[in-house]
């Protein structure tokens, strides 16, 4: 029976890991599947399993923000930035732009305000995440103490900064906690129209994990998983009549091979493949969706269209059993190195609108509570001007200090967690670092980021790569 | 409670019947020793003074006091303490069941079979039961049943086999027919399709040795080498790509090993040579290798099978990354050859098979001066070059030229950088200029405190090579512009070419010491090289593996592979019967074949696997002569249909009263559909192909380069989508069997892929190149080239209703040629159809 398994598990690379729960269900393997031992893998495979302790969050949707969104012009207010404008930075800082690198503080010129009864301050770019002020936690202290996008965004997704190869957090989730959903990957990427993020496929790699732990990429084009749809021409009667075809093919083949279980099983899985493929192109469909949700997130806009269409189906994959969605937008938009008032406005019109629909419209299908949502990208962004005063200012890259946000999944809601110094260069109290960050949400999810252990060429891995690592108990609820 | 239903009870925990009378050597001994030797056993002192290697030291106990009490389990402490869970103190309890076994021995009076001596040496030894364990007795030919069928003598092999079936009543099914026979043939030796017209005159050659004819004809095709290298390179756990993360290096040069494996099949060449050179090729070759003949680039090119593990080393790493490399190698090289894990010895003996730690370390030290951790060699320095001495020196030629420019270029940068940094200074204060030109001019690691807080001040005076195009971006492409001239003078050398081999640098032998718990930072006692202990405990005389350096290379491997291929070595011959059974027949004799010890299952057929394992030797290591014994055997030429009354006792075949049915490997897909498209590019060898990788970060073969699938690269971290859905090889270091499953991600593939929609496409167009209207006549010819046999009236209703409904509905959807896509549907269906890829 051991070896059936092992022959189940490799199934899944080709679509990523579709069916492959339901396989094993199906099979009745789930109850062969015993505890690891110590020194050896879980049991490999999408077979949904027990966590360390019981969680909280039962799904993720994160919104990964490539280029460093500038917190002190959205997240973080600093009255010392806004009075010092114009004076020279007495700290110590660290530029990528040397060629542009300047020492002078630049305020952020949009206003914040109080939100909700928790107050939180935001800034007036975020018109749609004040409204949901009392349901999201803002951490204003994060940092990873690098300011290369590549070297944080890694560290974000692999546990150890700059380093490529390892499997990322969807991975590790999947590892741990196999696949709830009966039709669909339990690790999905929602990417861009417009192209890759930056560091392209490293972003949702399965690293030393074997390939089906990759995060399948819902391409924003057909087919949108691969080889689950036919060509467009073929869908619909044309692909029900090659189905019914190759089954009389087939039983006419079986005939001549009276009770062999294999060929019958063939047979059966194109039924079932068939009704996969329905059920997952079902899951992408937004055109069912009513009015009233359309217009929350902002589907029949223009700018919010992209962005909204893809938070809109990570609700609907969650709904589906989906364990962690991650959404991605094309390059890095929040790279804000010049004209940042205007490039800065640019994407947050695009994105705002859709990542607080996301979290209401969570909330009012009672899903918040076990879905996690995370808004946030690798790094921050200087209180120091790039280039000059004027039009074309812009703010270099800072990994010093920087904010995020959470909510639902086990998060106190209407909180700001942590604080950077008075102009918002690094993080000063309460620092969160990205393995801070992931080893609360493996806590979340009812993991010990210690304990959840892959072995890879006789070594012991874990998400938070053996280094110290703090679940930030003071966020939780 | 009754005591029948206690009896009942007890034999629901066992899961299987209980043994009439337990005793100490068969039945507890065994989970002693899985789970209590470790402490008590194992060591010179045991803990506790307790000994549970006989049942005399268990009954005299340790400190704690008596361990054992006959008929008394109550009060005999081992039990007691097992029973808790105290012991053993690690995670690992004895299950159940285990416990139980042990209850019953002691309330049955704890017999041995046999009277124990009084002391043992130290360590674990090697048991009765264990020396007389199926694998590990010495191979003796074994009578072969004197049957007649249809008043013929039946042959060696099938009488083994016939001899079983007729234990249970049953018979051989009856021979497949002739078209079922050819593809079979085709399929399983070359891993594609006969052409329809092969298949004709098959079936109207009536010559009685026409399938004998057949077989020499395609052992003789260069696609038989090409298939059966697949086979050992799933063994030998062969990639272009090291494993190493995170970026698993590629292997430029390995494939020159794959093709050595292509050549060595292709000519026949004896076993047990491919054998030796694999292992040892580098000790046949003579030195010097700096103009390599063509013999010598065979032998080095062989030794590519000691680099196909993954090495760890390619990215980085010290000792540690050395140490999992060879034990890797260690594992495919053990389980690959001998049929044994060997893997769990490095830590503490074996706790199932008789195979010490020392067992363990002297099988290490035969490949300790090759691998050599101590001394470790990263992939780039484990190479023989190809190159000549006058491409050496134009080489050399070249590299001044492109010094020289790279030196002005050199000059070029720092004066470009002065400039900004002049013009930058002009910037701050006057009075500054000084001590930050100053400043500037001291290396970065030199600077004073009080000239960094300059650059902190003025971050834009710290002008850089790496960042001039963020101030003058005219002046950078200029300068990038020399660099491609220089790059491009270096592009003009002769092309450098190298072997992947594995070799040994003349020097000292590293002496290979016994690690404590495994650890290589933990060394103990050094240890001489040997085979396993057990391998050899039948022989008059173990043995003796060199010690001493007697020239460039220390002899060992050399010897060990000797030896290994002496004939005798009835681990390595029963090991490699069965691998290339499990080839043919898709099941095997053993079905864990690379795990023969107790972990491993037992032979289905134990006689005829030895008789097998003889073969090898007496027909002169010939492979071909092996397929032939196997192929032309009653028992390969059976129909595969399953019997009622077969299927009533032996459902998976494990007598062999029908061919097994199987699904074609992954490689085996993709060349065939190639093939019948009349696409397959049949070039022999060649560097690996790369694989495309998509937007989605999947890998795919190149859909341009129709070549065989085993010219695509094969990749340790990220293999190709096609592979991993048809069940390619888990490289976990190598594949002992690769495990077919029916799932639907393969009908999703087969269904959606755009691999098969272009194929489809391709046979459409390939039979619409026909000139006729007749749509039977074409389907005629579809049937042909996908099932080499002529469609009946049915299939021909079936098909041609199919074509006019489907042509109807792309007609209706104004899709561009209505014709051309209902036949690349109808071609999709057969090329997904079980019938194609299925091997009967």
């Amino acid at each position: 029976m051991i070896t059936r398994r092992k022959a189940l598990f490799q199934l899944a690379g080709g679509i990523g890991g579709v069916a492959l729960s339901d396989m094993l269900l199906r099979e009745g393997l789930l109850a062969a599947d015993g505890p690891s031992k110590p020194g050896e893998n879980l049991p490999l495979g999408m077979i949904s399993r027990e966590p360390h302790f019981q969680p909280r969050a039962k799904a993720m949707i994160s919104m990964f923000m490539h280029g460093g969104p500038s917190h002190v012009d959205l997240f973080d207010p600093k009255p010392d930035l806004q009075k010092n404008h114009g004076k020279e930075y007495t700290g110590n800082v660290t530029y990528s732009f040397v060629g542009r690198a300047n020492k002078k503080l630049m305020a952020s010129p949009f206003k914040f305000s109080r939100h909700g009864k928790s107050g939180t301050e935001l800034s007036e770019l975020l018109p749609h995440t004040a409204m949901i002020a009392d349901d999201i936690c803002v951490i204003r202290s994060m940092h990873t103490g690098h300011n290369g996008h590549e070297v944080s965004i890694r560290f974000f997704h692999g546990g150890i900064a700059g380093v490529l190869g390892r499997p990322t957090m969807g991975s590790w989730l999947t590892y741990a906690l196999g696949n709830e959903s009966k039709n669909l990957p339990s690790y999905m990427v929602l990417s861009d129209e417009g192209g890759l993020p930056v560091d392209g496929t490293n972003n949702w790699s399965s690293g030393f994990m074997p390939a089906y732990y990759q995060g399948t990429v819902l391409r924003p084009r057909e087919p949108r998983i691969l080889n689950l749809e036919p060509p467009k021409e073929v869908q619909g009667v044309s692909q029900q009549r090659n189905l019914e075809l190759l089954k009389q093919l087939n039983k006419n083949h079986s005939m001549l091979h009276p009770r062999e279980a294999e060929l019958e099983s063939r047979i059966s899985s194109y039924e079932l493949a068939a009704s996969m493929q329905d059920s997952a192109r079902e899951a992408f469909d937004i055109s069912s969706e009513p009015k009233h949700i359309r217009q929350l997130y902002g589907i029949d806009d223009a700018e919010t269209r992209s962005y909204g269409t893809r938070c809109l189906i990570a609700r609907r994959l969650v709904e589906r059993g989906v364990r962690f969605v991650q959404l991605f937008l094309s390059g890095q938009p929040w790279d804000n190195h010049n004209t940042i008032t205007k490039s800065l406005s640019n994407i947050c019109r695009k994105t705002d609108q859709p990542a607080a629909a996301l979290v209401m419209d969570l909330k009012q299908r009672g899903l918040l509570d076990t879905t996690l949502v995370h808004f946030g990208g690798e790094i921050g962004r200087l209180p120091v001007v790039e280039g000059d005063f004027g039009e074309k200012a812009g703010r270099d890259h800072n990994g010093q200090g920087f904010s995020i946000w959470l909510a639902g999944g086990g998060i106190k809601p209407g909180i700001t967690y942590g604080e950077t110094d008075e102009v918002g260069h690094r993080a000063a109290v309460n620092v969160v670092n990205p393995n801070d960050f992931q080893a609360t949400i493996m806590h979340l999810f009812g993991l010990d980021h210690s304990k959840m252990v892959y072995f890879h060429n006789g070594q012991a891995q874990v998400l938070t790569a053996g280094k110290p690592a703090r679940v930030v108990k003071e966020i939780l609820c | 409670m009754l005591p029948t239903f206690k009896i009942l009870i007890f034999a629901l925990v066992l899961g299987t019947e209980t043994p009439q009378r337990l005793t100490f050597e068969e039945d507890i001994r065994p989970i002693f020793k899985a789970y209590c030797f470790d402490c008590h056993g194992a060591t010179e002192k045991p803990k506790g003074s307790l000994d549970l290697r006989l049942k005399k030291f268990a009954q005299k106990g340790g400190k704690s006091g008596i361990s054992l009490k006959e008929n008394a389990p109550e009060e005999s402490h081992l039990l007691q303490r097992i029973k808790s869970g105290e012991m053993p103190p690690s995670e690992k309890k004895v299950p159940a069941e285990k416990i139980a076994l042990i209850t019953k021995w002691i309330k049955d009076g704890a017999p041995t079979l046999r009277v124990e001596p009084d002391n043992l040496p130290p360590g674990i030894g090697i048991t009765e039961e264990e020396r007389n364990y199926w694998f590990f007795k010495p191979l003796l030919e074994p009578k072969v049943p004197d049957l007649t069928l249809d008043q013929k003598k039946v042959a060696p092999l099938d009488s083994f086999i016939l001899a079983r079936l007729q234990q249970k009543s049953l018979r051989f099914n009856p021979e497949a027919d002739k078209r079922t026979l050819i593809r079979r043939a085709y399929l399983d030796l070359t891993g594609l399709p006969p052409t329809f017209d092969q298949v004709e005159r098959f079936e109207k050659n009536t010559a009685p040795n026409a399938f004998e004819a057949l077989v020499d004809e395609l052992l003789a095709s260069p696609a038989y080498g090409e298939r059966w290298a697949r086979h050992w390179l799933d063994v030998a756990g062969y990639a272009d790509t090291e494993g190493d993360s995170p970026n698993d290096s590629l292997r430029p040069h390995l494939y020159k090993y794959r093709d050595y494996v292509i050549r060595s099949l292709n000519s026949d060449k004896p076993f047990n040579q491919f054998i030796i050179e694999q292992l040892a090729g580098d000790e046949l070759a003579p030195k010097p290798w700096d103009e390599l003949s063509l013999e010598q680039r065979e032998l080095l090119a062989a030794t590519g099978f000691l680099r196909c593990g993954p090495d760890i080393t390619a990215g980085g790493g010290a000792i540690a990354e050395a140490e999992q490399t060879f034990t890797e190698s260690i594992k495919i090289i053990s389980s690959g050859l001998l049929g044994l894990s060997v893997g769990c010895a490095q830590c503490h003996d074996h706790r199932y098979d008789p195979i010490s730690q020392v067992d363990y370390f002297r099988f290490r030290a035969i490949f300790e001066p090759a691998f050599n951790p101590s001394k470790w060699r990263k992939p780039a320095e484990r190479t023989a070059a190809l190159m000549t001495k006058p491409d050496r020196e134009k080489s050399a030629q070249i590299e001044k030229v492109a010094q020289e420019l790279a030196s002005k270029l050199q000059a070029e940068t720092a004066n470009t950088i002065k400039v900004i940094f002049e013009k930058e200074l002009q910037k701050i204060p006057a009075d500054l200029h000084e001590p930050v030109r100053k400043a500037f001019e001291t290396p970065e690691t030199k600077r004073t405190p009080e000239q960094k807080k300059l650059f902190e001040k003025y971050p834009k005076i710290n002008v850089r090579a790496g960042i001039i195009d963020q101030y003058d971006p005219k002046a950078m492409a200029e300068l990038k512009k020399a660099q491609a001239t220089i790059d491009a003078k270096r592009a003009e050398k002769p092309k450098e070419d190298f072997y992947a081999i594995m070799s040994e640098v003349p020097s000292k032998i590293p002496a290979t010491k016994l690690f404590y718990r495994g650890d290589y930072r933990q060394p103990l006692q050094e240890i001489i090289p040997g085979d396993l202990s057990i391998t050899t405990i039948h022989e008059q005389k173990p043995w003796d593996c060199p010690t001493d350096n007697k020239g460039e290379s220390s002899g060992r491997r050399l010897a060990f592979a000797q030896h290994l291929t002496s004939g005798k070595h009835a681990q390595f011959n029963r090991t490699m019967a069965n691998r290339i059974w499990v080839y043919h027949f898709g099941q095997g004799i053993v079905e864990t074949p690379g795990e023969f010890g107790k972990l491993g299952t037992l032979p289905s057929q134990p006689e005829l696997l030895d008789w097998l394992a003889l073969q090898l030797p007496k027909n002169n290591w010939s492979l071909k002569a092996f397929h032939k014994i196997i192929m032309t055997s009653a028992t390969y030429r059976q129909s595969s249909v399953h019997r009622p009354e077969q299927d009533a006792v032996d459902i998976t075949n494990q007598l062999y009263g029908r061919f097994p049915l199987r699904r074609l490997e992954a490689e085996s897909i993709r060349d065939s559909i190639l093939k019948v498209n009349n696409r397959l590019d049949e070039t022999l060898f060649g560097s690996a192909i790369s694989l495309k990788e998509d937007i989605a970060g999947v890998m795919h073969y190149p859909d341009n380069t129709p070549r065989k699938t085993i010219y695509m690269q094969v990749r340790r971290h990220k293999p190709s989508a096609f592979l991993l859905t048809f069940d390619g090889p888990s490289l976990s270091p190598n594949c002992d069997k690769r495990t077919p499953s029916a799932g639907t991600p393969q009908a999703l593939a087969l269904m959606n892929s755009e691999f098969i929609r272009n194929e489809s496409n391709h046979l459409a167009t390939l039979i619409l190149k026909n000139q006729t209207n007749d749509t039977t006549t074409l389907i005629r010819k579809a049937w042909q080239i996908v099932y080499q046999r002529l469609p009946n009236s049915n299939e021909i209703t079936l098909a041609s209703n199919f074509l006019n409904e489907s042509k109807a509905t792309y007609s209706a959807t104004k899709s561009k040629d209505p014709s051309q896509m209902a036949w690349t549907d109808l071609c999709q269906q057969l090329l997904a159809s079980n019938e194609f890829i299925y091997l009967e």
